[in-house]
């Protein structure tokens, strides 16, 4: 047990400098979104599964609003438009989430990773952070996403 | 293998005698001897043994453990003394939460190092022309509302240069300093009147009022006190220096002070301990202070009835001292002001009961605790029943006449806290030990040991009307032998106290590496409203609002105008825009930083290189600097928080082109490498 638990905590920073190596390595912006399966990323920990939108707890909707609004709109913008106060210092600028093609383009499960991990972690940009207190919270990461979901237009 | 076999059945063995120790039982002994299972909790007898751990120990821990993520019940706001700061903890984890930074400049808070708010505030801190960054914080005291901690504000006094400080506990940021014009040393300070009306600061070492100089041989008749109040606005979250005023007190060293409530609002009790009114003079025929200060039985415990004092200033019956009002000591005494009580000598701690009835006073070289009845003394005052006058004319209440009785508790009684059971808890510095007692029947209930000299004790809530039981903490000034060897100068020693229990229980040693932090006062955690952002982004902490240069994203520039560059630059993780800035040699910079975050804990840093600036940008906040940029050259800037994985990547660079027909380096007539703030 202590073996294994010694392991993983040794291989996990491996990952994530393997993560912004690859990053690094592209040395112009990130490609435009490809289709998910080119873009599934070695996950550091097993994700939880994609709950169904029913099954989140009101208080993790509550929670994922709120990290919303002081944690992504500094970037993305109050709706998801990618216009948010930061984004015209970015290089790739944020992600608009109301674009139904992207959203169409990605995996739940892209998602989930990119919120935990940063962008990194998914060979995207290194400038956006990782929010490492909500590794142990999927449910409110399942709210996040369903949130970011819910901004598509025309959806 | 053999011998590993003969070790374990050893820790077996061994523990289990531990844990069939005094009072232990047999269900104790099998679930000790009981296999190793794979949870949580496995081995904890095999952990005692191997750490040579008592039941008592595993009980203590057990108290005072916050598992990660959790927080503590209870915070402490404790002075940093000679640090300038105040220091604030966790109970029951005694886990240090926050320096907040006051009287001194404080590199990674930003505060004195370019940020111009802060400077501001300091500035306003300094005396006679003197620029003073350095203060001795002694008795933090927290905003009461019907005479019990409501968490809003903290006030600091700075024994060293009789100052004040208010500390808004919405940012845990310091608002205000404001200088005692007609001290220069203050002790009880600060203290808070029940509703906070006033904010009292009372003097330690007489001086001149007026600032003049005068011969110590005159020390008995030109040498005062004075017990300052300072009216503190609560809607503006300041001191209105406007509407305070002071009382003038004959020079006999004025100390610890504490406000009364219920009964006894309206009134405010002070120890002195030099009615000897000795100054010293070793080599000059006169005894040292600590003899000369020690001959009487009985020191003056200063009664002063503050609402009427605030009648009469509003009256204008007080007079101009350094443009400030002083009510002198004669119209103090002829308005009945003021009056003297006999309490044991050295003391230092006067304590009002939570139901405001009594006040407890100990006496560092006496073995009691004294209680003082305020019906009593009201009473003796308004019969003007008085034992005789002091020098200067002030009406002495008869000892015997004014207190409800003595509690015989030891060696060095010093302050004195309350619980919610009718307890009162005394510190004991010369026995090194905390008395707990009975306030219904002034009677010693038992003492436990504490390491070493405890100075000042707390209760949680324990000098208000609404005291909580369980914890104390008590405030040793020596450590001696308690932690590693670190130099000859050791931390000092909070100890955190159970109460709870039919016996005290010392649970916790918390080593406090600063010199001396004091007093404490210690407040329910859910009373605190703190904020983890400001809010609108561009926030001026200072004034709570949109600081007039907030930077919104995507409208950073720079702006010359003359010889000024104004720098709008904003911070995310993780870069700043601009990140580059060209000026000439000899510009005035003018930096506004806008931090565009609002998640928690996003703060950004900004230090230049060889330009003194230190700045803390916290989420949504603003922070302004100016500078003159006197040397030419090339000069980094970077963010000092490591906030994300390319925080070495935030950084860019100040170019200072040198002025036509130099080469670069220092200007003429400039000093090296020094920085000028405009704002100073």
């Amino acid at each position: 047990m202590s073996r294994r638990i010694r392991s993983r905590l040794a291989a996990a920073p491996c990952l994530l400098l393997l993560a912004a190596l690859a990053c690094g390595g592209e040395g112009e912006a990130p490609p435009a979104p490809s289709p998910p399966a080119a873009t599934a990323p070695p996950a550091a920990e097993p994700a939880a599964p994609a709950a169904a939108p029913a099954a989140i707890p009101e208080s993790a909707r509550a929670e994922a609003e709120q990290i919303f609004e002081t944690r992504c709109v500094t970037c993305h913008g109050p709706q998801g438009a990618g216009d948010g106060p930061a984004s015209a210092g970015l290089t790739p600028p944020p992600r608009n989430f109301q674009d139904p093609a992207w959203q169409a383009s990605v995996s739940d499960e892209h998602i989930e990773q990119i919120v935990q991990y940063g962008g990194a972690a998914v060979g995207r940009s290194a400038a956006m952070p990782a929010n490492p207190d909500l590794m142990s919270k999927p449910e409110v990461v399942a709210a996040l996403r369903a949130y970011v979901r819910g901004l598509a237009k025309g959806k | 293998m053999g011998t590993r076999i003969v070790s374990g059945i050893g820790a077996f063995g061994l523990a289990a005698a531990l844990a069939c120790g005094p009072g232990g039982e047999g269900g104790q002994a099998q679930q000790a001897l009981r296999p190793a299972s794979g949870g949580a909790g496995a081995g904890v007898a095999e952990l005692m043994a191997a750490r040579g751990l008592t039941d008592a120990d595993v009980t203590a821990a057990l108290k005072t453990y916050v598992p990660s993520g959790k927080h503590d019940d209870y915070y402490i706001f404790s002075s940093g003394g000679q640090s300038g700061q105040v220091v604030v903890l966790g109970i029951p984890s005694m886990r240090i939460l926050k320096y907040i930074a006051v009287f001194t400049p404080e590199p990674w808070q930003g505060w004195g190092f370019g940020d111009r708010g802060s400077h501001e505030v300091l500035a306003n801190g300094d005396r006679h022309g003197h620029e003073i960054r350095w203060g001795d914080t002694h008795h933090p005291n927290l905003s009461e509302t019907n005479g019990d901690y409501d968490g809003k504000y903290l006030f600091i006094g700075d024994k060293a240069n009789a100052r004040m400080a208010v500390i808004d506990l919405e940012d845990f940021a310091t608002k205000q300093i404001v200088p005692n014009p007609i001290l220069e040393s203050d002790h009880g300070a600060a203290f808070v009147t029940p509703n906070t009306e006033y904010v009292i600061e009372s003097s330690q070492y007489p001086v001149p009022l007026g600032g003049e100089f005068a011969p110590i041989e005159s020390y008995a008749e030109t040498y005062r006190g004075a017990a300052t109040l300072w009216k503190f606005d609560r809607e503006r979250g300041r001191i209105d220096v406007e509407r305070s005023f002071a009382i003038e007190l004959p020079p006999y060293m004025q100390d610890l002070a504490d406000a009364g409530k219920l009964v006894s609002d309206g009134y405010a009790f002070i120890n002195s301990f030099n009615t000897e009114k000795a100054f010293g003079g070793n080599l000059e025929g006169r005894p040292p202070l600590e003899s000369g200060a020690s001959q009487n039985d009985m020191d003056y415990l200063h009664v002063i009835d503050w609402k009427k004092a605030e009648q009469v200033f509003q009256a204008g019956k007080a007079e101009q001292i350094r443009g400030f009002p002083v009510i002198s000591l004669e119209t103090a005494v002829a308005e009945g002001l003021l009056h003297f009580v006999p309490e044991p000598k050295s003391p230092h701690g006067a304590d009002v009961t939570p139901d405001g009835k009594f006040i407890v006073v100990g006496g560092k070289l006496d073995t009691h605790a004294t209680v003082y009845s305020f019906e009593k003394i009201k009473g003796l005052i308004d019969a003007k029943d008085y034992a005789g006058k002091d020098p200067y004319g002030v009406p002495i209440l008869d000892f015997a006449k004014a207190i409800q009785g003595q509690v015989e508790l030891g060696l060095g009684p010093l302050h004195t806290v309350f619980d919610d059971q009718g307890n009162a808890y005394t510190s004991m510095f010369v026995e090194s030990k905390v008395a707990k007692w009975s306030l219904r029947d002034l009677k010693l209930i038992e003492k436990a040991p504490v390491h070493y000299n405890i100075g000042h004790i707390a209760a949680a809530h324990g000098d208000t009307v609404n005291p909580r039981g369980k914890w104390v903490v008590a405030m040793n000034k020596w450590a001696i032998d308690r932690f590693l060897d670190v130099g000859p100068l050791l931390p000092q020693n909070f100890q955190l106290v159970d109460v709870s229990g039919p016996a005290m229980q010392v649970v916790y040693d918390a080593p406090i590496p600063l010199g001396e932090p004091h007093y404490t006062q210690i407040i329910s955690a859910d009373l605190i409203d703190a904020i983890d952002h400001y809010d609108p982004v561009g926030t001026d902490p200072l004034t709570g609002e949109l600081d007039p240069h907030a930077t919104e994203g995507g409208k950073e520039r720079i702006e010359r105008q003359g010889n000024e560059v104004h720098v709008y630059m904003t911070q995310v993780r993780s870069h700043f825009t601009p990140d580059t800035i060209r000026v000439k040699q000899g510009d005035t910079v003018h930096l506004y930083l806008t931090n565009l975050e609002q998640a928690r804990d996003a703060t950004h840093g900004f230090g230049i290189s060889s330009y003194n600036v230190s700045l803390s940008v916290e989420p949504g906040k603003q922070s302004n600097a100016t500078f003159v940029a006197d040397r030419a050259g090339v000069f980094p800037f970077y963010c000092l928080e490591f906030c994300s994985a390319l925080h070495l990547e935030m950084a860019g660079y100040l170019l200072v082109e040198p002025r036509e027909g130099q080469a670069g380096g220092e200007a003429p007539g400039s000093r090296a490498g020094a920085a000028r703030h405009a704002a100073r």
